[in-house]
């Protein structure tokens, strides 16, 4: 490249050295030089004398000359910049100062079919472009559009490399876990973008209001996310450009972060010595002490001599386990691209790659991305294109159950024997040296760290090819087809390392879905009127195939590559299954746009779906939207030096969703098989699928929403407000039947969910000098989300299986957190009864002063140390129709994000954080890891409650009971969890309502807010001159330190991921890249 | 013309879609037919027949909550359920929460099979099926009927978003189960007994005669004062018909073979068993979760399943005071009991636990013991003499060593071998205490099921056939029907007929029964003549899922538990917020959210928030 570009350079010296020599007498020199704003120099400007080939390129200092005549106009262009013409006239030195592209305003946005200059838009849309993805520096393109736009909220579901992310904009309108925003690359709808490279990402734009999402009707409720990819076409359209190589890339490590305070070995002991500790008094102060038995179980004697666990603690035997599972990991993103252009054909090639190690051993990432993308301009008439990304991805996965074992072990279980091989059973009684007790039976996770693999491998290829015909001035045709094409493979191995039988698996999945659009586009301009018309018929065909297939004892170490090796087993029915469903969508839509002046602007848009999912009858929605737009700025009256920009926009729109409901939803079949049996004789079992509801049909979105994008002093500050009111109604929801119905359930049409919210956005050039350029931008959100209607009934419904988490009721937002109350510990302290019918009950004298424990153990049965837990109406009783409240959201009341970026000279410095406030999570962790019923298990340190005269520790128990060394706690520790001990019947001191699955969870529900610093990035540019040189137009490197201060009262992982699974928890990390972009 | 001729095209490519548009949206289901057609053959019609008893098993996926909060079961370590152990339970419950919906999945199983069958093909067994069927929903409706009171009887499948089934009386309730059970033991199709676990006539009457005799209690006789279990019998209808009922179906099985050869693993499907719900590992998808757990339920625990042992939760240990109910002479406590349990070395099945079943008895005789628990009468020198007789077998030097002989009594003697099979130590503890102590109490092994696989031991690995209704509870069931109808000495006939098969001595009177009191060391005798039949049920029925019914139906819940439960301490543990005794569960709080028929007024007495005022 470099050759060629010298080669380039000579040549055109020795042409322009040719002109020169037959130039006519009267052209004369003329000199001068090109600076920007700043007054900068501008290196590399193309000089030329318009409609000639006669040009030259401004040096390092900005200088050119140039022989030109009289009458000639010079043209200074630069990419970026505005291109000028200078007359020459008699003038011999012309000084130039370009101006920079104002971007804002004549910025195109993708809406859906089609494109709009943002000054022409009338809805809500928030934009982010590629270098705001890219300096993030994350593998992910959602996770690198976390806090870019106001009122769209990312979160990463989970602490495992795969975990993906949750996106929700605007709020929850619908009751349905999944419903996601509708994404669209490149016009082809799919179903996820984890699958795209950051670095290949034109820009991305989000249609938030029902207006600008009402052309995709049916599928807009939740938002549209359109994404474009680089294409030729990107640079700006141009006759000719030459071909610019492009290279981004960067390497990092990253380091597990902010580990959770689990117990180490001494708060282990002293926790686990409590929990033995029994009692069998009946009173409010039960004194708590140990029986020998319980004394050897739980400092587990070895039968003959010794306690085991005192001893290691002594000698410091104790173990990190999380250390052994996790890992500081490398990853490493690299994405090298071509574009450019010639007379009619616009190309862009690229091609990426991504890798990246997760937290656990064994986890693994691997990304290919393949791009192209070719527009071409046949002829006046036609035009047509094509474009297409192919992915390939590899994800190992460690394994899942090592995690989670490794956890769970507590400090004292010993991963290896005296002889450094690996213990089978590290908490066992043969790992322990003790002849019967122990902690655990678990397996080793490192066993299954070696004995377990999965794998999964995902092809995607996603095209679109299109013909465009423009058969009469103001009018063209496109037919776009859009293929879209996945296929996964898993295969799973688990060996028999840990007693059990070998098995692998195998589960392939494809999809495969086409849309077809054919749009008409009518455009006028005429005087100050400007028209536009786009009308739209859309078809859309989906069908899935699934195959899986498990077998026992395959050939060892072929995995589940050999599956026929291995047998389904004595006994067992083989376990093979396969799958097959369909759906489709036909949709008719038209759009019409009218502005006068640029100043009125009007938008109307309808679009009518008709879907597979509904029986006859219900298959069709239409979703109608309107919206005004006043560039008040515009005005004369309005005209002044520090207005430069002001635009109030009003809309309102009817968007639908379907969802939430499967493919075959409105169809009852044949289910099964089950096994039963008559004597020996096997007798399969089927069953009807479900209770389906006929008249199903589609839930509709209305919403309003109010904008005012603002621009000040030129655009040195810019923003937008915008307040929405969002109205759902006939949410399709799988309700719970009655009981008697045998747990059955059903999807209906049910419900109204209303959401209202504000969102604001600012921008702010603070400095802009010749060499220091400060920018700050802030975004905001607040959204509060209501349950307006359930089904017309009741106003509430508890979801059996998720009572905390998913049951819905009116006046309270859909994501809510129902759950008793925690108020504290029963302690020794004295209180003034309070005068209610519970006080009564317990046959208190309102006023009085008595122990708390006598107060609570004579009406609730609570001794000392156990959790109060809150009787709302005071009727002496905990039930659950009174006492369960609605105690929270788990949507934050509000997000806010603020980055900024400093440019120093060639340096530049930004950073961004994040935030989310005021939200509570149900967390799984807390739940495994506050829990008193495990006694054996690895605990989160915990400030627990211990009375006065509990016996803490001792040496050992004699034969007639009496202590060895006993420990005694002297004065009561009012610690803020309850008081751990051995008594069942208290479900071992924390009762039946704090932490218990069944009923109910309090200890694991907590705040989750946190701060975030998502990343704090230096840059350095090298200057042009250095890289003309060698042939390079820009060079930057940068370190890149993502996640490094995170500031949450949450006790788990990460408060980000606060609410995940166990199985997808683990902790965060700080990630350090080192990358560079490159151009040439 | 050009520009004309593309317009066409792109129009006629539009309108194509336009046309086919209704077939477009069509979706296809390639992977299953409607339900209507799947049932509609005498194939598919079956298979949702067999459905139906499959979600039987549903039933008893939960042993606590027949079993705990009774004199008979004690949790220790994880105490199956302290919430039902302590009667602390409230409409939140989930244990409760899913007996009533698999219970109600039953009845809805069995009404889908009367739904389809009118719109299925004729063919000769059909009608056979239909009345299967009713067993099947009258069964799960007695269960509902004696766990909850009255309950909507719903006779019809529900397949739509109705929301409206109230709570039906108590009276209706009976009714109702006991008009199905009259007409189905009077059928002219079903057939008069049946071994491979379809219902049948003797079935439907043997339910009938619970429902009659759990009917007589519930509505002829009144509660007097519940801590002495003390009532008032104001009818007895309702007993005449139990009693009558039940003598039919024990008039036609004779209880001839011995109480170990009754329960033994190579013996199911054996006369006795009248009805039971249907295990066979051949029948199941994955042999190590597909069975159930019957087996590991009752007893301590023995030792991992690594050393040979069979899995025992510990979460149901038997009391001392149910030990204490089988007296000398009695077959029953070595048959109902593993009392002896070899050591392991290697070789799963003929080794450790399992051996007993799958070894030969010369190798037993040589093996080396690990546990062996002889009942609280046998005295010392009775165990010294095994001690002598199996000196070559108590120096254990397995996976369960050392070899001890652990007397369930109380205290529990507890003896511990040297490998060389001399004594290392003899001490006593207390009963309790030795709960949580490895294999000092026996495990209950009438279920157990020798073929358990190593993989499958700690889980769903028993394959034996779970018996609802068994000949000799029928008996009993004869013996307190009688006895509540007055006709005492046709009582003691059933009660002796049992009693000898065991080997156990007739009695002559109720009055003149006695059991030991380990309390006082003394014999006392019952206090109400319902004792007897209830101390009769423990011995006989061990590990039968009877124990909490019983107790209601007797009323004798809180007086059993004050006395023999230690989580129930005063009335006060088994009273509710509103000052009523917790006789029933509570309706599930998520049915009074979800069936707009039963609102929290329609709570049984001892959930409800309001308080007495």
């Amino acid at each position: 490249m470099k050759i060629n570009k010298l080669t380039k350079q000579m040549t055109l010296t020795l042409i322009l050295g040719l002109v020169c020599m037959i130039s006519l007498a009267q052209e004369k020199m003329i000199t001068g030089k090109v600076s920007d704003a700043a007054g900068i120099s501008m290196i590399g400007v193309t000089v030329t004398v318009q409609g000639t080939t006669n040009g030259t390129i401004t040096d390092a200092d900005g200088k050119f000359s140039i022989k030109a005549q009289k009458e000639n106009k010079l043209q200074f262009s630069f990419i970026g910049f505005d291109t000028q013409l200078i007359e020459v006239g008699n003038q011999t030195n012309i000084n130039v100062t370009l101006k920079e592209q104002a971007m804002d305003i004549d910025e195109v946005v993708v809406v859906g079919y089609g494109t709009m200059k943002k000054s022409d838009l009338t809805g809500s849309v928030g934009s982010v472009g590629s270098e705001d993805l890219v300096q993030k520096g994350t593998p992910s393109l959602l996770e690198s559009m976390q806090g870019s736009v106001a009122g769209v909220s990312i979160t990463q579901s989970g602490g495992r490399n795969q975990a993906g992310f949750d996106i929700q904009i605007r709020g929850k309108s619908s009751i349905n876990a999944d419903v996601t925003p509708l994404y669209v690359v490149d016009g082809v709808i799919c179903g996820d973008i984890d699958f795209l490279n950051p670095q290949d990402i034109e820009r991305i734009d989000i249609l938030k209001d029902a207006s600008s999402t009402a052309i995709y009707g049916s599928r807009a409720t939740a938002g549209v996310v359109q994404v474009t990819t680089k294409s030729g076409s990107s640079a700006g359209k141009k006759a000719e450009a030459k071909p610019v190589v492009s290279y981004d890339g960067y390497y990092g490590l990253s380091q597990i972060a902010r580990m959770p305070d689990f117990m180490d070995g001494q708060e282990f002991y002293n926790f686990r010595f409590l929990q033995f500790a029994t009692t069998s008094e009946t009173t409010s102060q039960p004194v708590y002490r140990m029986l020998q038995a319980d004394n050897q179980q739980s400092m587990l004697y070895d039968g003959t001599s010794k306690y085991v666990l005192p001893e290691a603690l002594k000698n410091g035997e104790t173990t990190d386990w999380p250390s052994m599972v996790t890992q500081n990991s490398n990853e490493q993103n690299h994405y090298i691209a071509v574009s450019g252009s010639s007379q009619s054909v616009n190309y862009h090639f690229g091609a990426g790659f991504n890798q990246n190690e997760g937290t656990y051993v064994g986890d693994n990432e691997s990304k290919f991305n393949l791009k192209g993308s070719i527009d071409s301009e046949i002829n006046k008439y036609f035009s047509a294109g094509m474009n297409f990304n192919l992915a390939n991805s590899v994800n190992d996965y460690g394994s899942d159950e090592g995690i989670k074992v490794a956890y769970r072990m507590n400090p004292y279980n010993k991963p290896y024997d005296s002889e450094g091989n690996l213990n089978l059973k590290p908490g066992n009684f043969q790992s322990m040296g003790t002849a019967a007790n122990q902690f655990t039976d678990a397996y080793n996770p490192l066993v299954y760290l070696n004995d377990q693999e999965k794998e999964k491998k995902s092809y995607r290829i996603l095209g679109n090819l299109y013909l465009e015909v423009r058969p009469i001035k103001n009018v063209s045709i496109k037919s776009t087809f859009s293929p879209n094409y996945s296929h996964a493979r898993t295969g799973e191995y688990t060996g028999s390392a840990t007693g059990a039988t070998a098995t692998a698996n195998y589960t392939s999945t494809e999809s495969f879905d086409w849309t077809w659009d054919n749009q008409i586009n009518y455009n006028l301009t005429s005087g100050d009127h400007n028209f536009a018309a786009m009308g739209l018929y859309s078809m859309n065909s989906y069908n899935y195939e699934k195959y899986y297939i498990s077998v026992i004892n395959p050939t060892v170490g072929t995995l589940w590559n050999n599956l026929g090796t291995g047998s389904t087993g004595e006994g067992e029915k083989p376990t093979v299954s396969s799958e097959y469903s369909e759906s489709s969508l036909t949709s008719y839509a038209l759009r019409a746009n009218y502005s006068y002046k640029g100043k009125y602007i009007v938008t109307a848009t309808v679009r009518s779906d008709g879907s597979s999912k509904f029986s006859e009858g219900h298959k069709w929605g239409t979703f109608p939207s309107a919206a005004i737009a006043w560039r008040a700025s515009e005005e004369e009256f309005m005209k002044n030096e520090w207005l430069s920009n002001l635009k109030l926009r009003l809309s309102y729109g009817v968007t639908g969703n379907n969802s939430g409901i499967g493919n075959y939803a409105t169809h009852t079949t044949g289910a099964g098989p089950n096994y039963y049996a008559f004597g020996s004789t096997i007798a399969p079992a089927y069953y009807p699928s479900g209770i389906v509801n006929g008249s199903l049909s589609w839930e509709t979105t209305a919403e309003t929403d109010f904008g005012i994008d603002f621009g000040l002093f030129a655009n040195r500050v810019s923003g937008t407000i915008d307040i929405y009111n969002k109205d759902s109604k006939d949410l399709l929801y799988i309700r719970s039947l009655p009981l008697v119905s045998g747990g059955g359930t059903l999807t209906d049409n049910i419900g109204n969910v209303r959401n209202r919210g504000i969102e604001f956005s600012l921008n702010t050039v603070n400095i802009k000098k010749k060499n220091l350029t400060w920018e700050t931008s802030f975004s905001f959100a607040a959204n509060k989300n209501e349950v307006l209607e359930i089904n017309g009934t009741s106003d509430f419904i508890i979801n059996s299986d998720n009572p905390i988490t998913k049951s819905l009721f009116v006046g309270e937002a859909v994501n809510n957190i129902y759950s008793y109350g925690w108020n504290g510990i029963v302690s020794d302290k004295t209180m003034t009864v309070p005068d209610n019918n519970a006080s009564a009950k317990g046959g208190f004298t309102p006023g009085t002063q008595v122990k708390e424990a006598d107060y609570y153990y004579s009406i609730y049965g609570w001794t000392e140390g156990m959790p109060i837990i809150e009787d709302s109406n005071n009727d002496g009783v905990i039930d659950a129709d009174n006492d369960k409240k609605v105690r929270g959201n788990q949507d934050p009341a509000w997000t806010a994000n603020i980055s900024s970026s400093l440019t120093y000279k060639n340096w530049d410095f930004s950073f961004s954080i994040y935030t989310k406030q005021n939200y509570k999570v149900l967390s799984s962790f807390l739940y495994e890891y506050y829990n008193y019923a495990y006694r054996g298990y690895q605990h989160l340190n915990m400030d627990y409650y211990i009375p006065a005269g509990t016996l803490v520790n001792c040496g050992g128990i004699n034969d007639d009971g009496t202590y060895i060394n006993p420990v005694y706690q002297e004065q009561t520790h009012y610690g803020e969890f309850p008081f751990p001990n051995g008594n069942s019947v208290t479900n071992y001191g924390a009762g039946t309502l704090w932490l218990d699955k069944g009923n109910s969870n309090l200890a694991s529900i907590v705040d989750a807010s946190y701060w975030k610093v998502k990343y704090i990035i230096v840059g350095y540019t090298f200057p042009k001159p250095m890289l003309s040189r060698i042939g390079v137009e820009k060079l930057r490197v940068y370190l890149n330190v993502t996640n490094p201060f995170v500031i949450s009262s949450y006790k788990g992982f990460d408060p980000e991921w606060a609410g995940t699974a166990t199985k997808n928890d683990g902790p965060s990390t700080i990630n350090y890249q080192l990358g560079v972009n490159l151009k040439f | 013309m050009k520009k004309s001729i593309i317009i066409i095209a792109l129009s006629a490519i539009c309108l194509t879609g336009l046309n086919s548009c209704e077939d477009f949206l069509t979706a296809d289901n390639k992977s299953a037919i409607t339900a209507e057609e799947q049932f509609s053959t005498q194939a598919g019609f079956e298979t949702l027949v067999n459905q139906a008893y499959f979600k039987m098993r549903s039933i008893y996926d939960n042993s606590a909550i027949y079993c705990s909060g009774t004199d008979m079961y004690a949790g220790v370590r994880s105490a199956g359920d302290p919430t039902l152990e302590g009667y602390s339970l409230t409409s939140e419950n989930e244990t409760v929460k899913n007996l009533y919906t698999n219970l109600y999945g039953v009845v809805n199983a069995a009404n889908a099979v009367l739904f389809y069958a009118d719109k299925c093909e004729d063919y000769s067994g059909k009608e056979l099926r239909k009345e299967e069927a009713r067993f099947i929903r009258s069964y799960a409706y007695y269960i509902l009927s004696q766990q909850f009171g009255g309950i909507p009887i719903i006779k019809e499948y529900i397949n739509s978003a109705e929301t409206y089934y109230p709570r039906n009386t108590l009276v209706e309730t009976y009714t109702y189960i006991i008009d199905e059970l009259k007409e189905l033991s009077k059928s002219s199709i079903l057939s008069e007994t049946d071994k491979t676990g379809r219902a049948s006539k003797q079935a439907a009457k043997a339910l009938l005669a619970k429902v009659y005799l759990a009917a007589g209690w519930d509505l002829e006789t009144t509660l007097s004062r519940a801590e002495n279990g003390t009532y008032t019998v104001t009818g007895k209808s309702y007993f005449e018909n139990a009693a009558q009922t039940a003598k039919e179906v024990c008039d036609a099985i004779p209880l001839t073979m011995s109480f170990e050869e009754k329960w033994s693993p190579n013996n199911e499907q054996n006369d006795e068993a009248i009805f039971a719900i249907q295990w066979d590992r051949s029948s199941s998808q994955d042999v190590s979760t597909g069975g159930h757990s019957q087996q590991n339920t009752f007893g301590t625990y023995l030792g991992a399943v690594t050393m040979g042992m069979k899995y025992v939760a510990s979460d149901l240990n038997v009391t001392s005071k149910t030990f204490y109910l089988f007296e000398k002479g009695d077959q029953r406590y070595d048959a109902t009991f593993m009392t002896t349990v070899y050591n392991f070395k290697s070789e799963w099945g003929t080794e450790g636990y399992w051996a007993y079943y799958n070894a030969s008895a010369s190798d037993l005789a040589k093996m080396q013991i690990a546990f062996y628990n002889p009942a609280w009468y046998v005295t010392n020198d009775e165990i010294a003499a095994y001690q002598t007789a199996h000196a070559s077998q108590l120096n254990s030097t397995g996976a369960m060593s050392p070899a001890q002989i652990i007397r369930t009594s109380e205290p529990v003697r507890w003896i511990l071998y040297k490998t060389d099979g001399t004594v290392s130590s003899d001490t006593e503890i207390d009963y309790r205490s030795a709960l949580t102590k490895v294999g000092t109490i026996p495990a209950v092994k009438k279920f157990d099921d020798p073929q358990t696989s190593k993989e499958a031991a700690t889980g769903n690995g028993c394959y034996r056939d779970f018996v609802l209704l068994n000949a000799s509870e029928i008996y009993l069931i004869a013996a307190e029907a009688y006895l509540m109808a007055g006709n005492e000495s046709a009582a003691l006939g059933y009660l002796n007929s049992v009693r000898n098969r065991a080997g156990a001595a007739a009695l002559t009177s109720f009055a003149g029964y006695t059991r030991f009191d380990p309390e006082d060391k003394v014999y006392a005798s019952a206090d109400q003549a319902i004792d007897v039949i209830l101390d009769e049920r423990a011995r006989e029925l061990v590990g039968e899922y009877y124990r909490w019914m019983d107790l209601r139906r007797t009323r004798q819940l809180v007086k059993y538990n004050l006395r023999w439960n230690s989580s129930v301490t005063s009335v006060n543990s088994m009273t509710g917020g509103d000052g009523n005794i917790k006789w029933y569960r509570p309706i599930p709080a998520d049915e009074i959210g979800l069936n707009t028929g039963i609102d929290s007024k329609d709570q049984n007495p001892g959930y409800t928030a309001d308080t007495a005022e």
